[in-house]
């Protein structure tokens, strides 16, 4: 961390203010007993061998009057001093965590993966450099993808990237038995907290998402040279306004007129493109296509249906 | 009772620890690092010799403090937070986000949080001097490479956020090409001090600025094309001139050289830039 000191320099500078920033630093990375201490200051030509032990602690007590918070070096901290708090420390406050929590929300569905482990290593980096513990855990808490194996997304992100056709083991959720599935993969995608890989199932000419958490094995992963793939659903739909949420990177707005804003969707399958739609609740009114109209005003009225009863 | 030890600090260490923690906070003069130091003290213990040992203390172990307009900036610390190209990106991303989508109040929180990020990470920040000079174009250069923009300080306390295009040396000169609303030649003894931000950019600049000027007279006779010249029309005794990439400064000295024999066509802020400078010319005599 710091460069070995030349002594002919040091006395331009102040030596007891040298050993306070090096003791500073290597406190900062990690518990330290005395020994270890000293053994560092002599590498780093700061210290003399013959110095006692004393000139330490007083390094010590100069970094507590200057609001260290350094844990005595006990059993318990197998003789290390712990730097537990410093005034040199990056401080965020909780309110600067729920903002940055908000602003991060509103853009991490519509982030693609790789992203998305950025975003994760940004927070984990930013967590590494304060020292409170719960703004610490706050900003851990907010990597999307702290459940998963990131090894395992960037796998299978490699995979939908080259859309291959891979042969899957898959715990389906309606039945919770193994199923083997063959599928060509499109896009990892990330969806209500959840990865998923979407693809078409090619035996069951099926659009299909699955939730990689699901996935059991990989057993085998070859070229799409039949070039499979899922027929999109294409929807045309008005928006009154922007209050639910925004737009999907699937989704574009054609125009603007009176009525709102008409948008042009394409979803992965008909059960998302209806989720979609419903979500906007009544900020939105279906244009097409139009078997899927009817089917969002069945599935409303069924809706009705169970507030009515 | 606590041993003497226990309780004995050093003060000289402390007092390069508080000037290490104002620092931190800002960017400061010589004379306000002194105040406010001193501002928290019984006696005035701090002074311009204490500091400049205190600083070159931090210095010597590695703490980049280069001093710019007579302010001393922390470039880096030995444990700063080394934030990436990519981890910029996405804070700016973040950032937009929060300053779009957001309530006022909301973002000033976030901007607050950008700003302290910024504040312990570490930065490239150089001064520009002829001991620095190197290293000044280096900056320059990494800039260009990672497509980030840079903020340029100037001697006379003006400071200007650009793109950098590249280094233009000519025989006697080297200048900073950057973009500002137009293209620049900034001649880099103009400049005390480089800092490469973290906004990037992404349009593709057109490297060449291209000056179209007029010669009449006599000069329109024997005017010879320099190299990075040439003829676009040789009408009724007068010369039109397309002029490539010639730093605008030693363009507008050749030409006010030139007198009424010559006059700028195009661009036309160069035209207005022209005229600006004639008349503060003008303006030294009182006309």
């Amino acid at each position: 961390m710091f460069k070995q000191a030349v002594k002919s320099e040091l006395g331009q500078v102040s030596l007891t203010g040298v050993r306070s920033l090096v003791l500073l630093g290597l406190l900062i990375q990690a518990p330290r007993s005395l020994e270890e201490i000293k053994r560092l200051f002599v590498n780093l030509n700061i210290m003399d061998e013959s110095n006692s032990y004393d000139i330490l602690r007083i390094d010590i007590n100069t970094l507590k009057a200057m609001g260290c918070e350094i844990s005595r070096a006990s059993k318990k901290t197998d003789f290390k001093y712990v730097l537990e708090k410093h005034p040199f420390v990056l401080k965020i406050d909780k309110d600067e965590i729920d903002i940055l929590k908000k602003t991060f929300k509103k853009i991490k569905n519509k982030t693609d993966i790789e992203t998305l482990v950025q975003y994760d290593e940004l927070f984990e980096k930013l967590a590494g450099c304060v020292a409170n513990e719960d703004i610490k855990q706050s900003l851990i808490g907010l990597c999307s993808l702290k459940s998963h194996n990131i090894e395992k997304i960037r796998e299978y992100n490699k995979y939908c990237k080259a859309h291959k056709i891979l042969t899957i083991l898959y715990k389906s959720p309606a039945s919770n038995e193994r199923e083997k599935m063959e599928v060509a993969t499109e896009k990892l995608g990330f969806k209500n907290d959840k990865v998923y890989i979407y693809g078409f199932d090619i035996n069951k000419k099926l659009a299909v998402m699955l939730h990689i958490k699901r996935i059991v094995a990989i057993t085998s992963a070859r070229e799409n040279d039949d070039n499979y793939s899922s027929e999109k659903i294409k929807t045309k739909f008005i928006l009154k306004d922007f209050t639910v949420a925004g737009l999907e990177e699937n989704e574009k707005i054609i125009e603007k007129n009176e009525k709102g804003y008409l948008i042009e969707g394409e979803y992965h399958n008909e059960f998302l493109a209806m989720q979609r739609i419903l979500s906007f609740g009544s900020s939105c009114i279906l244009l097409e296509p139009t078997d899927l109209k009817e089917k969002i005003v069945e599935t409303l009225k069924k809706m009705k249906e169970i507030y009515n009863g | 009772m606590a041993s003497k030890v226990s309780l004995k600090k050093n003060l000289s260490s402390m007092q390069v620890l508080k000037t290490l923690k104002l620092l931190m906070e800002g960017d400061y003069t010589m004379q306000e690092i002194v105040d406010k130091l001193n501002t928290k003290e019984d006696d005035v213990i701090f002074n311009n010799s204490v500091i400049s040992k205190y600083i070159n203390t931090c210095r010597s172990l590695g703490f980049d403090i280069p001093k710019i307009h007579n302010k001393y900036y922390i470039a880096t610390l030995p444990f700063g937070i080394n934030i990436s190209d990519v981890e910029t990106d996405l804070i700016k991303t973040l950032y937009n986000t929060a300053k779009n989508e957001l309530s006022s109040n909301c973002f000033k929180v976030f901007d607050g949080l950008v700003k302290k990020i910024n504040r312990y990470a570490n930065k490239k920040i150089t001064r520009v001097d002829k001991d620095t000079y190197q290293f000044a174009c280096e900056i320059f250069e990494q800039a260009i490479k990672r497509r980030r923009k840079i903020n340029l300080l100037f001697k006379n306390n003006i400071k200007m956020d650009c793109i950098p295009l590249s280094i233009v040396y000519t025989e006697n000169k080297t200048f900073f090409k950057v973009y500002n609303k137009r293209e620049r030649m900034i001649d880099w003894n103009r400049l005390s001090g480089i800092e490469i931000l973290q906004e990037s950019y992404k349009y593709p600049y057109k490297n060449q600025q291209i000056v179209v000027y007029a010669l009449k007279n006599k000069l329109a006779q024997r005017y010879e094309l320099r190299e990075n010249e040439e003829l676009k029309s040789f009408e009724d005794g007068i010369k039109v001139i397309i002029n490539k990439d010639e730093p605008q400064e030693e363009l507008f000295s050749r030409l006010l050289r030139y007198d009424t024999d010559c006059e700028i066509m195009s661009p036309k802020f160069y035209r207005d830039d022209m005229k600006q400078l004639i008349e503060d010319t003008l303006a030294n005599y009182g006309a």
